[in-house]
């Protein structure tokens, strides 16, 4: 058996902002048949560095404009799950790093 | 009939966990999500409530019996334990009403968009909880419900309004364009921000310090487990407890460790049904620029926020024991994101104005957190929680502390919350003019507006 790809997202406490981008995800993996294959948590941003050892690609919520932190799994831009605008495309862009197809 | 009556009474009287569930069912099959999925998110929502219930139970007995005994031991009066955020939030869906707030905040902002008073569609669900919460306190002190409702009314479009007054702001701070922020915690700027330009006048305030090493010092302090795991030893010992505090430590870090647990299963349950929402109001706007309000954590990336809030821990649990009238422990909300993330847009991140807004606003938390402890206790227990003789549950940190306090004050005839209520009307015209200027600065900064 394959092991499941862990993706993760943070937000401020890792309640509101990051579950509904989680949820959104993994909504997207299961119409794309890939919920066998990778599953989304939410996690507390304070506690990030703890929850990217164990997971294969961080989906960003918090951009900046100015300084960006460089992580050693994959990262990926995630306000388009939260705008609505191009999250198709950061859907596929999820798919192809994880190679999950 | 009457055994319809009286299934739907039963139902009723088993409260939020039960009832609600069967509420976002139906509500999600008239947005036209599939009558299986919904039927899930309601679930999921009802197993929230009785999670959320489940820790202020285990947070109550623990935390709070070693809590008490710490009081004792020191003589002081703190009877209220702060719970937080999440499950103050989470319990004010429990509420009778809640579930109107969906449709009067998403149909008000569909009115305000279509008459042109705002360019921010709020794409935030989380947050109609905090004009829940609102709406539930001024009905408990007023006894009536359409003015809680009207005061929320007011909220939702103060808070549009604030959205689109800064969101050039915002996309310089985040690079994101397009995207506005409704949360309530901002209107607190229109204290902040006449604060900030004055701290401009002091040279020691103007200059700024580099965050980013400061909180790599931080480290592992700043999190949540950890945080909760030092308080709680702290309040042992002192109550104390030994070697025992060791234990009301680890308690203390599990019960903060499980509350976002349990709290974003919420979100969980409202995601899709919101998410529906949100498509139809896009069909309905075909072609119109909107602006997507969302909620605060597209900041959380800034270290100054942080940084902010660890240094204020200190200074509001010394003050909780020494300020008179205080009956609150901060606890749950020790990282108190409402006031230091909003104070970062007002100071522009600069960390020592930052911290400056943060101090002075903890005795204005406590008061407020003590002021509204009682309903909060009354809707933990609504909610089926059991809490230890003479316990109260309260929110230190609550959003717009100061503003919720004054408008109460002012609603049950309080002199200082009318000298409130219209010191803050006063500023919102100031306020609302800088923003002119700032916006206006920001977006030739970016280069968006023309500089002439």
């Amino acid at each position: 058996m394959i092991k499941m790809k862990l993706i993760i997202v943070a937000c401020g406490g890792g309640i509101a902002t990051s579950a509904t981008v989680a949820t959104k995800i993994n909504d997207k993996l299961r119409e794309l048949k890939l919920s066998s294959k990778a599953k989304v948590e939410a996690v507390d941003i304070k506690s990030l560095d703890t929850h990217i050892s164990t997971a294969d690609l961080y989906v960003s919520i918090t951009p900046m404009a100015k300084k960006s932190k460089e992580y050693s799994i994959p990262t990926v831009n995630g306000i388009s799950f939260l705008t609505g605008v191009g999250s198709e495309d950061t859907m596929n862009q999820i798919v192809e790093l994880l190679d999950l197809k | 009939m009457e055994v319809l009556a009286n299934i739907f009474q039963s139902i009723l009287d088993m409260g939020a966990a039960v009832f609600l569930p069967i509420v976002l069912t139906i509500i999600g099959i008239i947005v036209g999500l599939k009558p299986a999925k919904s039927f899930s998110s309601g679930l999921t929502l009802g197993v929230a409530f009785i999670g959320i219930s489940l820790v202020i139970d285990f947070m109550g007995t623990t935390v709070g019996t070693a809590s008490q005994e710490f009081v004792t031991n020191l003589g002081i009066q703190l009877n209220a334990l702060d719970m937080g955020w999440a499950p103050a939030l989470g319990l004010a869906w429990t509420w009778r009403y809640a579930f109107l707030m969906f449709p009067v905040q998403i149909g008000l902002n569909i009115l305000l968009l279509i008459i042109g008073w705002t360019a921010t569609l709020n794409v935030d669900m989380w947050n109609v909880a905090n004009k829940i919460f609102t709406a539930y306190i001024v009905a408990s002190v007023t006894g009536n419900a359409i003015i809680g409702f009207a005061v929320a009314i007011i909220q939702i479009i103060a808070e549009l309004k604030n959205a689109d007054a800064t969101k050039n702001q915002l996309q310089e701070l985040t690079g994101i364009p397009g995207v506005s922020m409704p949360h309530p915690m901002f209107l607190s700027n229109i204290i902040f921000y006449p604060i900030s330009r004055l701290l401009d006048k002091v040279p020691f305030m103007r200059k700024t310090v580099n965050v980013e090493t400061l909180q790599e010092k931080i480290g592992i302090f700043g999190e949540t487990h950890v945080m909760g795991f030092i308080i709680g030893t702290l309040v042992g010992l002192f109550g104390g407890q030994g070697i025992q505090s060791l234990m009301t430590g680890v308690q203390a870090g599990a019960a903060l460790t499980l509350f976002p647990m349990v709290s974003k299963l919420f979100m969980t349950a409202l995601t899709p049904i919101s998410d529906a929402a949100n498509n139809y109001i896009k069909k309905k706007f075909p072609g119109r620029d909107l602006v997507i309000g969302l909620d605060w954590p597209i900041l959380a990336g800034n270290s100054e926020i942080w940084v902010a809030i660890i240094f204020t821990i200190p200074v509001a649990l010394g003050l909780s024991l020494i300020l008179p009238e205080n009956i609150v422990l901060p606890f749950g909300n020790l990282m108190n994101v409402c006031v230091c993330a909003a104070a970062f847009i007002s100071c522009k991140g600069n960390l020592k104005k930052m911290l400056f807004i943060s101090w002075i606003m903890v005795p204005i938390l406590l008061w407020s957190a003590s002021s509204f402890a009682p309903m909060l206790t009354q809707l933990a227990i609504d909610n089926g929680t059991s809490l230890p003789d003479g316990q109260l549950m309260a929110w230190w940190g609550m959003d717009i502390s100061e503003i919720r306090w004054a408008i109460v004050e002012a609603l049950q005839g309080n002199i200082f919350g009318y000298i409130g209520v219209v010191g803050l009307a006063i500023l919102s015209f100031f306020y609302f003019k800088w923003q002119k200027e700032e916006e206006h600065n920001a977006g030739v900064r970016m280069g968006i507006i023309d500089s002439k």
